[in-house]
């Protein structure tokens, strides 16, 4: 049960990464026009997400500290190494600095914290 | 009352000849002469769309018929609704308006009719702009049935960074294959190729071309595999996964030399 728990904290973490970094990467692009257009691409991942997180228990109200330091220290770190490889191969205008302030807000939503 | 009729050349004004049997519009009287509107005999523009069940002909144009209120400049039928069978979950509808306006609205009242749709809300320049450059909606536009006749000739562009934020949707399905249904498989798996199509081959991609990509990369019957569930997973994630790499690298590539 435990590990099954564990599973859906996991698969629930890549889901919300993904969404982080597509929010960080539309940020990055420049055409306005492009961008607003894109907004909604974010939903895909954020609906899996929340299928997930409909799964873990307590459902809601938010997950205890342990959980939610695991949950953001993971997230943190997956979604610095994808970004990372792109600024690492030129990509430029990508801001790291970013990444806490929407990853606050994604788990307020998916009633993390 | 009301009459129709035609009007006729005169040498100096022309006229409109009235049949004397009639009830009022007595001589002296004013009246009112407008111009008719021809009626909207629900004449379809196909693109691509070789066979199609007469029921989903007739869904269309009741669909069209509830949207006409809203006039958009065209309203384009596409995806997996016009593909043979019934093995879709809603259709997809690309409305086209330059002034914005609340889709919630149209959804739910395409719902009340029993319509489950997903629609796409986009203006002409945005759309143009898709279509050069976003694989997506270039396979989405290669079969249609519209509104009105709809006629694009676009340079495709290929902008990396938008690719990468398209490529990023398609990583969903290898942590997520086992909740995921036959349909999203499908529409990542799509997503992914037609980027990996785009880049390699540089020019606008069809869904035909897609499918055949597609067939040639994994398996001839990857497509009824995908949906009777007969998929070996691992070795489809394994393919899957190379590909994927394989398209991000060459993104990664195409990012780093747009920006020297």
């Amino acid at each position: 049960m435990n590990q099954n728990r564990n599973k859906l904290i996991d698969l629930f973490i890549g889901n919300i990464s993904n969404a982080i970094i597509h929010k960080i990467l539309e940020n990055a692009i420049k055409d306005e026009n492009i961008r607003l257009r894109y907004e909604k691409e974010l939903t895909n991942s954020m609906e899996i997400a929340l299928s997930y997180r409909h799964k873990i228990n307590p459902v809601n109200i938010k997950l205890p500290e342990k959980d939610v330091n695991y949950i953001k220290g993971k997230i943190i770190k997956r979604v610095k190494a994808e970004l990372k490889s792109r600024i690492n191969k030129g990509y430029k205008g990508i801001e790291l600095n970013s990444i806490e302030i929407i990853m606050e807000r994604i788990l307020k939503q998916t009633k993390v914290i | 009352m009301e009459i129709i009729a035609k009007v006729s050349k005169g040498s100096k004004m022309d006229q409109i000849y009235l049949p004397k049997n009639r009830f009022g519009l007595n001589p002296g009287s004013y009246v009112l002469v407008k111009e008719t509107i021809p009626r909207d005999e629900g004449r379809l523009i196909f693109h691509n769309v070789k066979k199609i069940e007469k029921i989903k002909i007739i869904i269309i144009k009741e669909l069209f018929n509830a949207l006409n209120k809203y006039n958009f400049d065209n309203i384009i039928v596409t995806g997996s609704f016009l593909d043979n069978g019934f093995n879709f979950n809603d259709i997809d509808i690309i409305l086209i308006r330059d002034q914005n306006i609340n889709i919630s609205k149209i959804k739910d009242e395409l719902k009340e009719m029993g319509i489950e749709s997903h629609l796409i809300l986009i203006d002409n320049q945005s759309l143009l702009k898709g279509i050069s450059t976003d694989p997506l909606f270039q396979t989405m536009l290669s079969n249609y049935i519209s509104k009105k006749r709809f006629i694009y000739n676009i340079k495709p562009e290929i902008k990396y960074k938008l690719l990468d934020l398209h490529l990023l949707k398609s990583e969903l399905l290898v942590g997520n294959f086992d909740i995921l249904t036959e349909n999203q498989k499908l529409d990542l798996l799509r997503n992914l190729v037609s980027i990996y199509l785009f880049i390699t081959e540089k020019q606008i991609v069809t869904k035909e071309e897609v499918c055949k990509k597609i067939r040639g990369m994994f398996d001839e019957d990857i497509f009824d595999k995908l949906k009777s569930n007969a998929l070996n997973k691992k070795e489809f994630i394994k393919r899957y996964k190379l590909i994927y790499g394989k398209t991000f690298k060459m993104i990664l590539r195409g990012i780093r030399n747009e920006s020297k």
